[in-house]
């Protein structure tokens, strides 16, 4: 104490005022010279560790072939064994069936045999020409089959044989887990470097004006990723993936934000919470597919609701009128609508095969899209169309609705932009941004040439300038990242969704049921068609819709969807020991069942 | 499942479109990415119009603007800021010729890896392929009368001098008087002048071509023909002639005589083969066109039109351009105003047989040595053509254009001032300014 008030003392004998103003001044250049020389350093080490995490996560996701499970065997009378290696399994004549009977007696697709999560088995005929039989009796709706029970289908027998408690560990023992040849911690320690340097970055850059939330929240995630990454190995899981993919590239939504609205970074933090809590909720809840099937009516019945609320009661932001205010909290139904719709489109085997089903989605989409465009929504009206198709052509395998339906939609865009100028002045300056940079190209223009600013590395975090452009943070979120972060990092973001889409598609052949598969396929769907509009949207390749680049624009609601449709993704991933929202298999002092017999 | 598992693959489609996509926008990025960075609404590159950071110098390394602790300097010498202007362009954004904005991705210091990202905050250097010397010579010779003189090498094809007149001080906007006709256009680049006897050139081009034994030929000017029910007036009576002789006179009854002679669509053809009457590309800015129409066999609009008048108009660059290939053997380079922008080889575009071209640069230099005086011109190995170019009310344009037909100097120039008179006299002390200053 002493000693400071000699200093201050001698100081204020020695200097004059200019000279102390000068030193103050040097000591603000050092600092900023600081933040120069962090950045400096930085901005080259983090596409590297980016890279390299998406890249890891890339292999252990999608190298080498899928491990195949077997569940049951069909025994033909010359002695063939036909392996039925899903939960779900088609039996018939046709080339696709997974269990094939190439016999004249069979039908093409003649019955479904599955596998409940406890072992029991049920076969249901699938309206075939000479019908399905169990130990001889003719079976109407499903019914159950037990080890040893032959079941006839049409003209052929075969001996149903269910693989034993045994044989399922002993099957599980011998697949390989994931995490075991690439491990998640280490991809972990990388990303939590990435995280730190961006917290760094954002924090120097932010000088004196600097926000308690910008290190706060950016230390906040590192904290929720390990403690997601704890449970998940508490639940002994191995698959880390999909969680350190959507970390990534939460953190690089954190910079966009901390960029543009650093005070808004709390919000967004409490988000990601729920985002997360959203995630290991409806994951757990998928566990079972028996809980999860029945929710398809009820989900549907929500969206309808939440959507028309929307509807007559919301206010109209930025021209789009999908804003509901509820005690001062504002969030968009459409966001959550999302998490409906893809439970209300998946199904399992069984039900593909009844057009009914199919009819009522149909009209549930309409729905949903007329909802969207009526809100002048467009952009997230698109987003569910895709989803729609996807969903339509995998349970329906037929090009021609998939085309009937694009045939329709086509007509009803052509309306639209008809009937709305603005619309129309949307399409019109597609792909002509820089010939009108002031009218229809405005944000177009601004997203490429900030984007080009940053170069391959980016000007550093937090040095941007395209975030004062109005809405950038959402509509123009990719061109934040790649001016600040460079358009390395901004690729690997656009990659690192590419990733867990081309995973979703590898999963979806192997996953326990069809309500899985689908589920995960039109939940990448929605992830992919918003990334497309928004990031292509804004580099004039599309037209510039106002959707969200999940993860990485601003905007709570969407933090929590994207989240939430990430678990859709997690369950479809049948890996062994993967996945904390699929069971890990009959234990041994469970109580038999039907259809086990040892 | 197997089936379920063939219809995921329909969401690989879209994965393959948004690959598709990316791998465009990168193609892109990599092409355009300097031209995106300069664009003027980009705030990582200029702040309320005004560029952010780097230097222009010229040919020599003269600063001609550089930002200094965020604040934009011109040169200090006032003539090279008058001079230059139209090249460099101003803070507020009036001149929109200018290399701030039209090479901003290049000042700033762009370059695909780092963007705009600049460690030491200094930006970039653009270097001009104009001689401040030159412009100084050009600006203080035109004393005060608008204008503009080119001058190109016509082998390199890069602008050597490019000047505007009326102009202001880019340091002191009070200049920037909106009421100054044409005060924020570059002339060079964006005006279209009557060409007057320099079109000449052009009907010569034609004559040569197409008219057998011109050279052989014998004209007689009486002082004035009758065409088409009214006359075309000579400045004499120049009497017996050959065809050097009437380009060295500029003797119009010869040249209404020869363009009536090939009829307008022959000489429309010319005009449009030399790109006189199209915009010609300068590192991406357009010139203004020219314009030669075609008037009616045997009309005293054909008549005057092969003598640079009726509705004949061309720009400054284009001229240039035009006397590049004469000099150069009928090949006129791309121009460029950035300095060594041809390292990778120039481009030439062929716009007249190198027959043709040797025979006019022949009677140029007939002409100087014959009328303009090779006197006025001391040391330089020039071949001219001058014109003065009637327009209406006023004095009429002066022109001078023409070229050193020396390998050390191979310099082309077009000089046009307004309303100031005979194109020898006038714009010829000014074209003799620069080359002095260009050889030194």
């Amino acid at each position: 104490m002493c000693y400071n008030i000699r200093v201050a003392d001698i100081a204020r004998k020695f200097y004059r005022r200019e000279a102390a103003e000068t030193e103050l001044l040097n000591s603000i250049e050092t600092l900023a010279g600081a933040a120069g020389i962090i950045t400096g350093i930085t901005r080259l080490v983090l596409p590297v560790l980016a890279a390299v995490v998406v890249l890891r996560c890339a292999v252990s996701m999608l190298s080498g072939k899928p491990e195949r499970e077997v569940w049951g065997w069909l025994t033909l009378p010359k002695g063939t064994k036909i392996e039925l290696e899903n939960w779900e399994n088609i039996v018939g004549r046709s080339a696709s069936a997974d269990a094939r009977l190439d016999y004249r007696s069979v039908s093409r697709t003649h019955a479904a045999l599955t596998r409940d999560p406890q072992g029991g088995w049920l076969v249901q005929d699938l309206r075939s020409k000479d019908g399905t039989a169990v130990r001889g009796r003719k079976i109407k709706g499903p019914t159950p089959v037990h080890s040893g029970d032959t079941v006839t289908f049409g003209g052929v027998s075969a001996v149903f044989t269910a693989s034993t408690v045994r044989d399922e560990k002993a099957q599980a023992q011998a697949r390989l887990k994931p995490g075991v040849r690439i491990r998640p911690g280490a991809t972990l320690i990388l990303l939590t470097e990435f995280i730190l340097l961006l917290g760094i970055q954002y924090t120097a850059a932010a000088g004196e004006e600097l926000e308690p939330a910008v290190p706060g929240a950016f230390l906040a995630l590192i904290v929720l990723l390990w403690a997601v990454y704890a449970v998940t190995r508490g639940l002994h899981r191995t698959g880390f993936e999909v969680e350190t993919l959507a970390f990534f590239l939460t953190s690089i939504g954190f910079g966009v934000c901390a960029t543009s609205d650093p005070a808004a970074l709390w919000k967004q933090l409490l988000c990601l919470v729920l985002g997360v809590g959203a995630y290991f909720f409806i994951g757990s809840y998928l566990r079972n597919l028996e809980r999860a099937k029945v929710l398809r009516v009820p989900m549907a019945v929500i969206g309808i609701i939440l959507l028309l609320v929307n509807l007559l009661t919301a206010k109209s932001v930025f021209g789009a009128k999908n804003w509901l205010q509820i005690g001062g909290i504002s969030f968009q139904p459409s966001e959550l609508v999302k998490i409906c719709f893809i439970f209300t489109g998946a199904a399992t085997l069984d039900r593909l095969f009844q057009r009914r089903n199919l009819l009522a989605f149909v009209a549930f989409a309409a729905a949903c899209v007329l909802c969207l465009a009526a809100m002048s929504d467009f952009g997230t009206a698109a987003v569910f169309f895709a989803a729609y198709i996807v969903i339509a052509f995998m349970r329906s395998g037929s090009f021609a609705t998939v085309l009937l339906s694009l045939a329709g939609t086509a007509l009803g865009v052509f309306m639209v932009i008809t009937a709305r100028p603005y619309v129309l002045a949307r399409f019109a300056s597609w792909g002509h941004a820089w010939e009108d940079p002031q009218g229809g190209g405005f944000q177009q223009t601004r997203t490429m040439a900030a984007a080009a600013s940053g170069g391959l590395f980016g000007l550093g975090g937090g040095n941007g300038r395209l975030h004062r452009v109005f809405a950038a943070d959402t509509d123009m979120a990719f061109g934040i990242a790649a001016e600040e972060l460079g358009l390395i990092v901004a690729v690997l973001a656009v990659l690192a969704l590419l990733v867990l889409a081309v995973f979703a598609v590898r999963s979806a052949g192997h996953a326990r049921s069809s309500f899985y598969a689908i589920a995960a396929c039109a939940s990448v769907t929605v992830l992919l068609t918003q990334l497309a509009l928004n990031v292509f949207g804004s580099l004039d390749l599309l037209p510039f819709t106002g959707v969200t680049f999940p993860l990485i624009s601003k905007g709570g609601s969407s933090m929590i969807s994207v989240w939430g449709l990430l678990a859709f993704v997690k369950a479809a991933d049948a890996r062994q020991n993967a996945s904390f929202a699929i069971a890990l298999g009959r234990s041994g002092e469970r109580k038999k069942r039907g259809g086990e017999r040892e | 499942m197997r089936r379920i598992q063939r219809r995921a693959a329909s969401v690989a489609l879209l994965v393959l479109t948004i690959a598709g996509l990316l791998g465009l926008y990168i193609l892109r990025f990599a092409l355009h990415g300097g031209e995106w960075a300069g664009f003027p609404s980009n705030g990582d590159a200029f702040i309320s119009g005004r560029i952010r950071a780097g230097t222009v110098v010229d040919r020599d390394g003269e600063t001609l603007y550089s930002v200094r602790d965020g604040e934009g300097h011109w040169s200090e010498d006032l003539n090279t800021r008058l001079a230059s202007l139209h090249l460099i362009g101003d803070g507020a954004g009036f001149v929109g010729s200018g290399a701030l904005f039209n090479y901003a991705g290049e000042i700033l210091g762009y370059d695909p890896i780092n963007g705009l990202y600049s460690a030491s905050g200094g930006g970039g250097t653009l270097t001009l392929s104009v001689d401040a010397d030159a412009q100084r010579a050009a600006w203080e010779a035109m004393k005060g009368r608008s204008g503009a003189v080119v001058v190109a090498d016509y082998v390199t094809g890069e602008i050597l001098c490019s000047v505007s007149a009326p102009s202001f001080d880019p340091e002191d906007l009070s200049g920037a008087d909106t009421d100054i006709q044409g005060l924020y256009m570059s002339r060079p680049l964006s005006a279209a002048y009557a060409p007057g006897s320099v079109f000449k050139l052009v009907t010569l081009a034609a004559a040569i071509e197409n008219i057998d034994g011109l050279f052989d030929r014998d004209f007689y000017c009486s002082g004035s023909i009758e065409v088409g029910g009214g006359r075309v007036t000579c400045t004499g009576k120049h009497g017996d002639m050959k065809i050097e002789d009437a380009l060295a006179k500029s003797c119009n009854c010869v040249f209404a005589q020869l363009a009536l002679e090939l009829g307008g669509e022959t000489l429309q053809k010319y005009a449009d083969q030399f790109g006189l009457t199209s915009r010609q590309e300068v590192d991406g800015l357009r010139t203004a066109a020219g314009r030669f129409d075609a008037a009616p066999e045997g009309s005293l609009d054909l008549a005057w039109s092969g003598a640079g008048q009726y509705n004949d108009l061309v720009n400054p660059i284009a001229m240039a351009r035009y006397v590049c290939a004469i000099a150069n053997r009928g090949d006129a380079p791309r121009l460029t105003q950035r300095k060594n922008a041809s390292r990778l080889g120039v481009e030439y575009d062929h716009i007249l047989s190198a027959d043709t071209a040797e025979k006019i640069s022949d009677i140029m230099d007939y002409a100087v040595r014959l009328t303009y005086g090779s006197e006025n011109y001391p040391g330089l190995a020039i071949r001219a053509k001058s014109g003065t170019a009637e327009v209406g009310s006023g004095k009429p344009n002066a022109w001078f254009v023409g070229f050193l037909d020396d390998p050390e100097h191979p310099y082309a120039f077009a000089v046009c001032l307004e309303d100031a008179g005979f194109g020898s006299s006038q714009a010829g002390p000014v074209a003799n300014a620069v080359l002095q200053a260009l050889v030194k």
